[in-house]
């Protein structure tokens, strides 16, 4: 049976009767008091890093990002039996934030640096905030920069970083059937800097790292040496990134889930060549 | 839940009094709306304003959580996330829809991304069996019965059973669900449609008349 968009019978119109089936069902109840006490406590976290962010301002410091979900330091931990895939993503996302920063520029456009070094004030914003220890990738992040001044546009471009990826947060709603257009604006639009770590989704997972990104494509079978563009955003609703892969002049895009990693592309659309 | 009750003890943790001094006034954050509350937050309370928030919603988060995971653990993972970060982007909220819809969003985009990777996990413990549905011919209590329909609801696409959980089982209206979902109305409509003549086609029966009066017991521990 099919239903058009505009057909005018109202929603509550149900001769299954499923919809009085499924109102039948009794609710849930309140949230349990453990879990209210857990969010209560992250909650008073997060104010405490907001006042931390706010004194920071006051003392003329830059620390215009909000906390992130890579910043496990503010964070009240969820429940420990649940480890796998949250541990992995964490360890990737806290080791790319601090040891590796902000991507670098490799094949894209220099207008998407304002992204990126959004990503990276974020984390520098948490070491600021002391929320986590240096990695040991921090010293090579500081090759040929300014460490002490924290990862901006230039340090960020600079040439002996490249490492081919490229993370950005662009906040579009993309569509899986319209994925090579999505892709090409990508690659073409002029990022303007932008507020740190708009995602649409609570969590960022891996592939908003470099790390995590450059899995993402091993595992979709893209050549390590193609240049790497991940615009972590959603597809068809849903939190999910677009990567768009450079290799040899060729450009082909891809829309993954942001669980994509070794073994587990997670394809939600793709691959299309672009022009 | 009522917006009488009195604010302020959500964050109020032991020497929190964060943000600027000056906009710390608790007194009144009761009388306050959810977007005025919003503002409030935006601007910087130490966080009274969004633990305002958090008492008025949790519970139907909460709801929204588990109808859509079917899975306790799931369901407080996502909606501890969802609340987090909802207190960190609440400036990214423009005021275009209720704010308990906004809310709806994160939560329901939260729990996706959990089922995603539960999924993900699960396929990798080699654990590919699927729930066996029970034969809906056969005799069932109340409480197995419930359990049926949870199963059913499960097997639907996902996009049938967000559409269900929003409009059918958490009330909200078609408008309100197609903010929530980021599609248009008349696909939720479609979906709705669609979504309850799969349900009646997994449960038995095309008016479901197995599975009347499901809400007579109290809600089993860790539904499917």
């Amino acid at each position: 049976m099919t239903h058009l968009h505009d057909d005018p019978t109202p929603v509550e119109h149900d001769p299954t009767g499923m919809r009085d089936l499924l109102a039948s069902l009794p609710d849930p109840g309140p949230m349990p008091e453990d879990l209210v006490a857990r969010i209560t406590a992250a909650l008073a976290e997060e104010s405490r890093a907001a006042q931390a962010s706010f004194t920071a301002k006051k003392a003329g410091r830059v620390v215009d990002a909000p906390p992130t979900t890579l910043d496990a330091g503010n964070v009240v931990p969820l429940r420990p039996h649940r480890p796998t895939l949250r541990h992995l993503g964490v360890a990737a996302a806290v080791v790319t934030a601090i040891g590796l920063g902000g991507a670098a520029l490799g094949a894209w456009p220099s207008s998407l640096t304002g992204p990126i070094a959004a990503l990276s004030e974020a984390s520098s914003a948490d070491s600021e905030a002391g929320a986590a220890p240096a990695a040991p990738g921090a010293d090579e992040s500081s090759k040929g920069g300014d460490a002490e001044a924290g990862a901006g546009v230039s340090d960020l471009s600079a040439t002996d970083r490249l490492d081919g990826v490229t993370i950005v947060m662009s906040g579009a709603e993309h569509s899986s059937d319209a994925l090579a257009a999505a892709a090409s604006a990508l690659v073409t639009t002029t990022y303007p800097a932008v507020t740190p770590l708009t995602a649409e989704a609570p969590g960022i997972g891996p592939i908003a790292t470099a790390i995590g990104a450059r899995t993402c494509a091993d595992a979709l079978g893209i050549s390590p040496d193609a240049g790497i563009l991940v615009d972590v955003s959603e597809v068809d609703g849903a939190p999910a990134a677009v990567l768009i892969a450079t290799d040899g002049g060729a450009r082909t895009a891809y829309a993954v889930s942001r669980s994509c990693t070794t073994g587990s592309p997670m394809l939600i659309a793709g691959p299309i060549a672009l022009p | 839940m009522s917006a009488d009750q009195r604010p302020g003890s959500a964050l109020s943790g032991e020497g929190d009094a964060v943000g600027d001094p000056a906009l710390v006034d608790a007194a009144d954050v009761g009388e306050l709306t959810d977007r005025e509350l919003m503002a409030r937050h935006v601007r910087g309370d130490a966080g009274v304003a969004f633990g305002e928030l958090f008492r008025r919603h949790r519970d139907r988060m909460y709801a929204v959580a588990m109808r859509t995971t079917s899975n306790r653990e799931l369901a407080a993972d996502a909606v501890q996330e969802a609340f987090i970060s909802a207190f960190r982007r609440a400036d990214a909220y423009r005021g275009e829809a209720a704010v308990t819809t906004w809310l709806h969003r994160i939560v329901v985009n939260a729990c996706l991304d959990r089922l995603r990777r539960e999924k993900v996990a699960v396929r990798r413990a080699g654990d590919l069996g699927e729930l066996d549905l029970p034969d809906p011919r056969d005799h069932h209590s109340a409480a197995e019965a419930r359990l049926i329909v949870h199963a059913a609801l499960a097997q639907l696409p996902e996009g049938q059973r967000l559409a269900l959980v929003l409009v059918d089982m958490q009330g909200l209206s078609v408008a309100e669900a197609a903010v929530v979902l980021g599609v248009a109305e008349g696909t939720v409509k479609s979906r709705c449609f669609r979504g309850r003549e799969a349900l009646a086609e997994l449960v038995g029966g095309p008016d479901g008349s197995r599975f009347k009066n499901l809400g007579s017991e109290a809600e089993p521990q860790g539904a499917p």
